[in-house]
């Protein structure tokens, strides 16, 4: 596709130096045609300039009297220009390129031509065709933001950077410049761009982004205001982003013409210098708070990775998970952030007793995971304190509610059983159900009184109740992160899919296989939807009151001593 | 294309060339330039600050002219390049065998210092 209009499309050329003024002439058109920056005209004419006249000076045979015909093509961020000629065959980009001398003495005025062609385009191909030369330079324009407009002399008056000038010279300096209107959110500088125009802000507020992330603050420049002085200044590239709050308008200013003309009036330099020092005190203000921002979440970044540690060590993951031979307990933890609510244990009360638990701190983050970790060491010290379950919640309930001023609450179950005579007690804190498979049959939920939350009123009541297991009965405690994980269509997994997923395949189930197979529904259920809770389930297996060969249990821990990153057993 | 010759400290003779340096341009001023430039015994200054485009002619110009006062013993210094024209002169290497200054001042220190005592 090619924007340009038909008269600018094309330039016969006689094979003359003095055809040359044609191109600049054209190329000025060219130039305004497309706003084209300072710097793209000086190095596309450059080039062009020095492609041409390496053919008007040295092409050679009889096609020579035709001269050279330029044909411009332009898309919205490119120009190309193809010559082409019917000298003798010469390719220039394939030409060897004199080295470079490195002292007077050894220079031969000229030659400079090739070197220029090829480093002031950004593309170039040759091709020998139809008997022609054909040699295209392509080039990438650089982006200017906004849309030209016509200078504005009143309202630059009102810049205090502009307005002080005497209005003749100002008149004169504005000349020079080009008045830009963006729309918001456009960009008008990108870091690490080379930047040679001042911008002087007429209307309007702009941006400064520092760091291109979500969580970085940005500064504003306000109208009567002034961007881009900093790399002009030590011409280096630009180091931030910069864009458009809403309608904005600037007054673009080629470096040239603020070095040489504008610094020439020594009355507009004081004002000048306050505008840049305030500035930068703004700068320095914002990057130091930006800093310190950092520095805090960075620390809390930590803190949370550490607290997420501790969380998991005060969480039994040793296996097998409880010492005695005749149970056979599993868990399933998955917090769905860093630092999550939710927790299970798995306790060795004495040689024949073993209590489990599960359990759901109210709310999220580090405060329900502080909370999670004092409900744990409470539960603990409590159910080793206290033979009578009876008194495990009320006792558990009282110290939660002491010094509890953030209101948080927990539910929580807990399964107390006896290998030797199969006898289960289950205490409920307005937790979910506890499931459980009996005799072969599948899982089902055992009703039971929920009870109350703990931490909430310290004279609650709860209701132990008892039941006897026989080898091979299996519970499992859950949290509602299972059965209200959802998929990608927002439907939960809900309590029929984990009943069906934890139907018993054999007699002799595994606590890790009836885990494992929970699991692997969940996981074909959500697909792979974000978790939005925590997700944690334990299994106990009553394997019955002997060892399988008969003989009584001696107390002695099956557990792997020594197992890797944990306290060796029988402590 | 103007060419506007003057004196400064030390009796350094100052070139200072204006507008584009095209080849039209340097067509037109080769011969006084180089006349003016290579005929003297004087260090030689030429002030670029007013210079807004340079073609290889241009450049040709001023390697031959710095060449013809070097072997008289004298000394040609590139002053005030606006930054275009400088990048041009690294690119095609001037700027490694031309002395080059900022600023006037400088130029006429580096032009008065290369002089042979």
């Amino acid at each position: 596709m090619n924007a340009l209009p038909a008269g600018l499309q094309r330039l016969q050329l006689r094979a003359d130096v003095h055809e040359l003024s044609r191109l600049a002439a054209w190329l000025q058109e060219l130039f305004a045609e497309l706003g084209a920056t300072a710097r793209d005209r000086f190095r596309i004419e450059l080039a062009l300039t020095e492609a041409v006249m390496n053919i008007v000076t040295h092409a050679s045979g009889p096609g020579v009297e035709q001269g050279v015909t330029l044909d411009a093509t332009v898309t919205a961020r490119t120009l190309s220009v193809r010559l082409s000629d019917a000298g003798a065959p010469f390719d220039p980009l394939a030409a060897e390129a004199k080295a470079l001398p490195t002292t007077l003495a050894d220079a031969v005025p000229g030659g400079a031509g090739l070197i220029l062609i090829r480093k002031y385009s950004d593309d170039a191909h040759y091709a020998r065709v139809d008997a022609q030369n054909l040699l295209t330079l392509g080039f990438n324009l650089e982006h200017i933001a906004g849309r030209q407009v016509g200078v504005d002399f009143a309202l630059c008056q009102t810049h205090p950077l502009l307005g002080g000038l005497p209005p003749p010279m100002l008149q004169q300096i504005l000349g020079l410049c080009a008045q830009r209107e963006l729309v918001a959110d456009e960009v008008l500088l990108h870091p690490g761009s080379l930047n040679l125009t001042l911008y002087f802000l007429l209307r309007g507020n702009l941006q400064v982004h520092m760091a291109d992330d979500a969580h970085s603050r940005s500064l504003s420049v306000k109208a009567g205001e002034i961007i881009g002085e900093m790399s002009i200044i030590e011409n280096l590239p630009v180091y931030a982003r910069v864009t458009a709050e809403g309608a904005v308008t600037v007054l673009a200013m080629p470096a040239e013409v603020f070095w040489e003309r504008y610094c020439s009036n020594p009355a507009l330099i004081p004002p000048l210098l306050r505008s840049l020092i305030r500035r930068m005190r703004r700068t320095n203000l914002a990057l130091q708070e930006e800093l310190e921002r950092r520095i805090r979440y960075e620390m809390l970044q930590r803190e949370l990775e550490s607290a997420a540690r501790i969380q998991t060590d005060i969480l039994p993951v040793h296996q097998p998970l409880l010492e005695s031979p005749l149970v056979d307990a599993h868990p399933c933890f998955k917090p769905a952030r860093t630092v999550g609510g939710d927790f299970y244990d798995a306790i060795t009360l004495n040689r024949h007793r073993v209590a489990v638990a599960v359990g759901d701190v109210s709310g999220k983050g580090m405060p329900a995971s502080l909370f999670m970790m004092r409900t744990v060491s409470l539960l603990r010290m409590i159910l080793l304190r206290y033979r009578d379950p009876a008194r495990v919640l009320p006792e558990l309930n009282r110290q939660l509610c002491q010094a509890n001023d953030e209101c948080m609450f927990v539910t929580l179950a807990v399964l107390i059983l006896d290998t030797d005579t199969g006898v289960l007690t289950y205490l409920n804190a307005g937790h979910n159900p506890v499931l459980v498979a009996r005799a072969g049959q599948p899982f089902e939920v055992w009703d039971a009184p929920a009870g109350m939350l703990l931490g909430v009123n310290e004279k609650a009541v709860f209701m132990p109740k008892e039941c006897t297991l026989a080898p091979n009965d299996a519970v499992v405690l859950y949290t509602d992160g299972v059965t209200e994980a959802e998929n990608a269509d927002r439907k939960m997994f809900g309590l029929d899919r984990t009943l069906a997923a934890l139907a018993p395949a054999g007699q002799r189930q595994s606590a890790a296989s009836l885990i494992g197979g929970l699991e692997t529904a969940l996981a074909a259920f959500v697909q792979g939807a974000p978790q939005s809770d925590d997700v944690t389930v334990l299994a106990l297996t009553y394997r019955g009151p002997l060892l399988p060969d008969g003989s009584h249990w001696n107390g002695r821990s099956t557990r792997q001593p020594f197992a890797k990153g944990h306290t060796s057993p029988g402590r | 294309m103007q060419l506007d010759i003057s004196t400064l400290e030390q009796g350094v003779v100052c070139v200072k060339l204006n507008g584009r340096l095209d080849v039209d341009a340097t067509l037109q001023i080769d011969n006084p330039f180089t006349f003016r430039v290579a005929t003297i015994k004087q260090p030689v200054v030429v002030d670029l600050s007013q210079v807004e485009f340079i073609a290889s002619l241009a450049m040709r110009m001023l390697v031959k002219s710095a060449k013809a006062l070097d072997n008289r013993g004298g000394k040609l210094v590139l002053a005030s390049p606006t930054a275009q024209v400088r990048e041009a002169l690294t690119v095609s290497g001037i700027a490694t065998i031309i002395p080059m200054a900022d600023d006037l001042a400088q130029a006429c220190k580096l032009a008065l210092g290369g002089m042979a005592p």
